[in-house]
């Protein structure tokens, strides 16, 4: 198990941030799996799907020192996925369904008012998409996620203020880690308070 | 819509110059495609998929990654490569831009730890005639000769202690004390090869030959790691004032600071037998590698964190769900510093690791990750608050 399973997706940042390999490649292990299968289903080439990752990681990297450490880590990259997926739809010679159905919903929608897709809502798409996916390529991702949400990750992702999260949390939840004895035993890790 | 209009109005989006209604459409649309479509039926394994992925990736982001050819991601999972994650975490949050606005993450600042080092290798020898010598500002070399038992700084942090002839029966039996200071450690290397690493505030005192039947020792304050050498004829001993330690040839820890509620000693290898004085009256045990004995009012055996209790020999911190008093006293011995409490931060519990050489800043930093501490460090003196 990577050595920075148990940081947050905000320490993340700040490390890679930093220049932290490590970090970097804990970002990629939780979600690669998430990421690839969104574009495989978008794109339904694998080739394709494994450019589009790549080129998403890559980015995440250099453009780092761009990144606000405040941001959504996996909302910012599914929606940077999102767009390196319509780049490529459009890229593709042939004519392609996807257009083609775009089309018509233009069509058909094109009195109607559409509401702006608001933070919830993309949350809740990430979501839906997670449940599809194998267990494999959810595995590393849902661990993270279920011990290490903050405060302000949960309220971001519902949509509520941090204050109304605090509250739920009716008792203190001390998280307590020990961490399996690995040679290296280096590893921080900070120890989540829950408080009323 | 046509597809030249609507190819036009993705490049547009693309661009991120359409209008807000073009871009909510698209957003719409795509995000309708994506709650209807499933993945793909016939897919390769994915983890082939994640690995060749990485591949590139990697190869991109770090030029001297040399790329795997066997199954399983094994990430950067090297010790210099993980102890450079620890001392980034403070480095980021040190020199990281005070424009956040966040007032639980509160950053203690450089110029008020001015003076503050990390302890280093630092000791005083007290030889057998009352002569100090300070080891740290001491060169190389020899530094005595006594009865015949020469003793050399070996470099930096090193004493070695050689017999250069037999024991004559006219000899003295000379004893000498090692002594750290706060923010010291020292390692020493007894005549018959025994070495023994002294923590910060620690004494150790040992004669400078060992003849007769057996090796005594004391360990008269601190903490000490201990690899004996082996010699069935001779067994080594160690006494603290409530115990002493019997063994033969092996390795284990004992910490005996007067600010601890109780006196510990962990075994690694070999085997020892502990013979303690408590409260209660005369106990032994013999202890097994991995266990350790903890003398207060009683004596009491169980399974050591080996980790936590070696942390400091291999230059590290490491607490696992360690009170916050706890974590503070060694600070305080390795760092120099007093500690003063203000406000109700017990029954706290930390977990973590850091380098010994770390600022103290990014220890503190470290903590104060949790939300759950934070502190003050006015000239010598760290402050604890919740």
């Amino acid at each position: 198990m990577n050595l920075n399973s148990e940081f947050s997706d905000y320490q993340l940042i700040q490390l890679v941030k930093a220049g932290d390999h490590n970090a970097f490649s804990e970002i990629y292990n939780r979600y690669w799996g998430i990421l690839y299968g969104h574009c495989l289903k978008m794109l339904k080439d694998e080739a394709e799907a494994q450019d589009v990752v790549q080129d998403l990681f890559m980015s995440l990297w250099t453009k780092s020192a761009e990144l606000d450490v405040k941001t959504n880590l996996l909302g910012y990259l599914y929606i940077t996925a999102r767009h390196k997926v319509l780049n490529t739809i459009r890229k593709r010679k042939t004519s392609d369904k996807f257009i083609e159905a775009l089309g018509a919903y233009a069509t058909t929608h094109n009195d109607s008012v559409i509401d702006q897709i608001n933070e919830r809502e993309l949350a809740a798409a990430i979501e839906a998409e997670i449940k599809n996916l194998p267990q494999k390529m959810r595995e590393v991702f849902e661990y993270s996620r279920k011990e290490y949400l903050s405060h302000r990750e949960i309220a971001d992702q519902l949509g509520i203020s941090d204050k109304t999260v605090k509250k739920q949390v009716a008792n203190a939840i001390r998280i307590l880690r020990l961490r399996l004895t690995v040679p290296a035993t280096l590893l921080i890790m900070a120890a989540w308070y829950l408080s009323k | 819509m046509n597809k030249d209009s609507i190819e036009q109005l993705i490049d547009r989006y693309l661009a991120g110059t359409c209008t807000s209604k073009e871009r909510t459409l698209i957003e719409r649309f795509y995000m309708d495609e994506v709650l209807n479509r499933k993945l793909p039926e016939n897919i390769t394994d994915p983890m082939l998929a994640k690995d060749a992925m990485w591949q590139a990736i990697a190869a991109q982001v770090n030029p001297n990654h040399i790329p795997k050819k066997k199954k399983g991601l094994n990430l950067y999972r090297n010790i210099a490569a993980a102890a450079a994650v620890l001392i980034t975490v403070g480095l980021v949050l040190y020199f990281y831009p005070q424009n956040r606005i966040n007032k639980t993450e509160q950053v203690v600042k450089q110029n008020r730890a001015i003076g503050i080092n990390p302890g280093g290798n630092k000791a005083t020898l007290t030889l057998s005639n009352g002569e100090q010598i300070i080891l740290n500002e001491a060169g190389n070399g020899v530094l005595a000769n006594q009865s015949g038992v020469v003793v050399r700084k070996t470099k930096d942090g090193q004493l070695v202690y050689s017999p250069v002839r037999e024991y004559l029966l006219g000899d003295a039996l000379s004893y000498n004390t090692i002594s750290t200071p706060k923010g010291g450690q020292y390692q020493v290397t007894l005549p018959d090869g025994t070495s023994i690493w002294l923590n910060a505030a620690t004494t150790v005192r040992f004669p400078t030959r060992f003849s007769g039947k057996e090796r005594n020792v004391s360990l008269v304050t601190g903490e000490g790691y201990f690899e004996v050498a082996k010699n069935k004829k001779m067994p080594f001993r160690v006494s603290s004032d409530k115990q002493v330690i019997e063994v033969l040839g092996t390795h284990f820890n004992i910490n005996n600071y007067p600010d601890e509620a109780s006196l510990k000693t962990t075994l690694l290898e070999g085997s020892v037998r502990v013979l303690a004085q408590t409260g209660t009256g005369k106990r032994k045990v013999i202890l097994k590698p991995g266990e350790q004995s903890v003398v207060a009012t009683e004596l009491k055996v169980e399974k050591a964190d080996l980790q936590e209790v070696m942390a400091w020999k291999n230059n590290k911190f490491t607490f696992n769900s360690m009170p916050l008093e706890g974590i503070m006293r060694q600070i305080s011995r390795w760092y120099n510093v007093d500690v003063e409490y203000k406000g109700d931060i017990s029954g706290k519990v930390f977990t973590g690791t850091i380098s010994r050489y770390a600022n103290v800043t990014q220890v503190l930093n470290m903590l104060e990750l949790t939300q759950v501490v934070h502190f003050k460090i006015k000239e010598r003196r760290i402050i604890v608050m919740p």
